[in-house]
């Protein structure tokens, strides 16, 4: 197999036709997430003008929480075995982190398309500024899918798989802060640019970090 | 006399000098005499800024040298800014409770701080749950470097949001707002903070090599030497030894990983209790208040670090 593009997009259908398979991301993930939004009011009351306020911060918390478990469900799916043969095909680590930081993308943002209109139902956030929203569910689930997959990558070995939350939930607080900053700065009319380039430098940085750990990550797993 | 001790003597000195110059300088015009927590809180957060600027140092030149002794250094530091980032927050918390009134406040940089220090916490907890030297440096090297990110976030959201936390008024862009005895004091408790750092990062740096070294002995005389077939050189009773020393420093090494956790749980609730208990002081108390926190969490720290080195040491000559 060659090429980089080739062998990335190789890892992410071979992830894709796994989640295809087991469902899920679809079949689990999702439905505990819409349950997760639907608790949240029960606890801090459902008045119509607080779930208003809190609405689109919840929706950003959810998908944050449930994203770790979306990269978490990846990182399962390959025991030592599946690695070593990736490895005696020559496919090169950085394809490799792309291709299930892909993936994972992927699966984050279908899981955001389908959360956001049960949080507009259960919520009412009213949000302003479609076309931006429009670039930030991409720009979120691409920060979150290469996060959680180096993330999975540092903690490979089943004993530390644990920590994968604790190690994404506090490097993703840039990450929530610029999604629900800049929902709140269209509501009420406030500059968003700032949050805007804050997500993209941490999607940048991080796909720079991701691909240049992949080979030296890979080679400390042997 | 070693280095070692005369590092600490000089940490001694400049505490107390740091200290005198904190009680003689002039009340500040809004805060009066509550102004002087200023002189361990902000050392404290700057000193955890830089441990962990250290960390991203030591694992950017591991990766490139792949020379374990930048792993311990990144290492000793993370767990060094551990300490005074629980420091500034527990310090945080009292400057709040007698300033605002509230021990905690959803305030940005309260919050960011809590945050970074949940980072370098699983930076230390990633280190315990390798036991393979290498793999571990690697591994946590990278999470070093990623972790730096929280730092701008944590030291800029004072400017980007509006805070209760005042704004910086000396690493700031522009001229420094801070009156020139205020600024003098400043920088001596920087400096007496530095010194402690050093300190604790030599004896932090000291336990890591020990710790390596009980690992390669370990691993040395658990590896297989040609199969099953030809068995390696052993002492006696080596097995047993081995295997019990082993687990006993499994034990050791879990303890100290639950234990920077446990420590700041312990500073956080002591602070809680002993002051819900005294509401009604008065500015000097809750300044003295603050100070014997610091001083109390410095000696608790450095009295722990002393006690893992020596129980370390003894293990390693136990199973050489």
């Amino acid at each position: 197999m060659s090429g980089f593009w080739t062998q990335a997009l190789e890892i992410a259908r071979k992830d894709l036709r796994t989640e295809v398979r087991t469902g899920e991301v679809f079949l689990i993930t999702i439905p505990f997430g819409a349950v997760a939004l639907m608790l949240i009011p029960l606890a801090v009351g459902t008045e119509t003008a607080l779930l208003r306020n809190i609405g689109s911060g919840m929706y950003w918390t959810i998908v944050l929480l449930f994203g770790v478990l979306v990269a978490l469900r990846q990182s399962g799916v390959e025991g030592t075995t599946q690695e070593d043969l990736l490895s005696l095909l020559g496919i090169d680590p950085a394809a490799r982190f792309a291709g299930r930081a892909g993936a994972t993308t992927l699966l984050l943002l279908a899981f955001e398309l389908v959360l956001g209109p049960v949080a507009l139902a259960l919520y009412d956030p009213q949000p302003k500024g479609w076309l931006w929203i429009a670039a930030l569910i991409p720009l979120v689930a691409i920060g979150l899918g290469l996060l959680g997959t180096l993330a999975a990558a540092i903690a490979t070995s089943i004993a530390s798989m644990a920590l994968v939350p604790l190690l994404v939930a506090p490097l993703s607080v840039p990450i929530l802060l610029a999604a629900s900053q800049t929902m709140d700065g269209l509501r009420y009319g406030n500059t968003i640019l700032g949050w805007i380039l804050l997500l993209v430098t941490m999607d940048l940085l991080l796909a720079v970090a991701g691909v240049l750990s992949a080979r030296p990550l890979q080679e400390a797993s042997r | 006399m070693n280095k070692t001790r005369m590092l600490e003597i000089a940490a001694v000195v400049a505490m107390a000098t740091a200290l005198i110059l904190a009680l003689v300088v002039g009340e500040e015009q809004t805060m009066g005499n509550l102004a002087r927590v200023l002189f361990v809180h902000v050392p404290s957060a700057w000193l955890a800024y830089m441990a962990f600027v250290i960390t991203l140092l030591g694992s950017a030149l591991y990766l490139w040298k792949k020379d374990l002794r930048w792993d311990r250094l990144a290492a000793a530091s993370a767990e060094v800014g551990v300490f005074f980032t629980t420091l500034t927050i527990a310090l945080g918390m009292i400057w709040g409770r007698s300033t605002w009134g509230v021990w905690w406040t959803w305030d940005a940089r309260l919050v960011l701080t809590a945050v970074m220090l949940f980072v370098y916490l699983g930076y230390l907890a990633l280190r315990r749950s390798i036991p393979e030297r290498i793999s571990r440096a690697r591994r946590s090297a990278w999470l070093g470097i990623l972790g730096i990110i929280q730092i701008p976030i944590v030291h800029f959201s004072v400017l980007w949001w509006r805070t209760l936390h005042q704004a910086p008024t000396v690493l700031r862009p522009g001229a420094m707002q801070m009156d020139p005895p205020f600024r003098a004091a400043l920088f001596a408790a920087l400096f007496a903070f530095t010194i402690v750092y050093v300190v604790l990062m030599r004896r932090r740096i000291n336990l890591a090599i020990l710790e390596d070294r009980f690992d390669q002995i370990v691993a040395a005389e658990e590896r297989e030497v040609a199969g099953e077939a030809i068995t390696a050189p052993r002492y006696e009773d080596a097995p047993e030894t081995f295997h019990a020393e082993a687990q006993a420093h499994g034990r050791t090494r879990n303890l100290s990983m639950m234990l920077p956790a446990i420590a700041a749980i312990v500073v956080v609730a002591a602070v809680g209790i002993v002051s819900s208990q005294a509401t009604s002081l008065t500015n000097w108390g809750w300044v003295s208040y603050a100070y014997t926190v610091t001083y109390v969490a410095m000696i608790a720290y450095v009295t722990w670090l002393i006690w893992r080195i020596h129980t370390t040491r003894r293990r390693v000559e136990e199973v050489r």
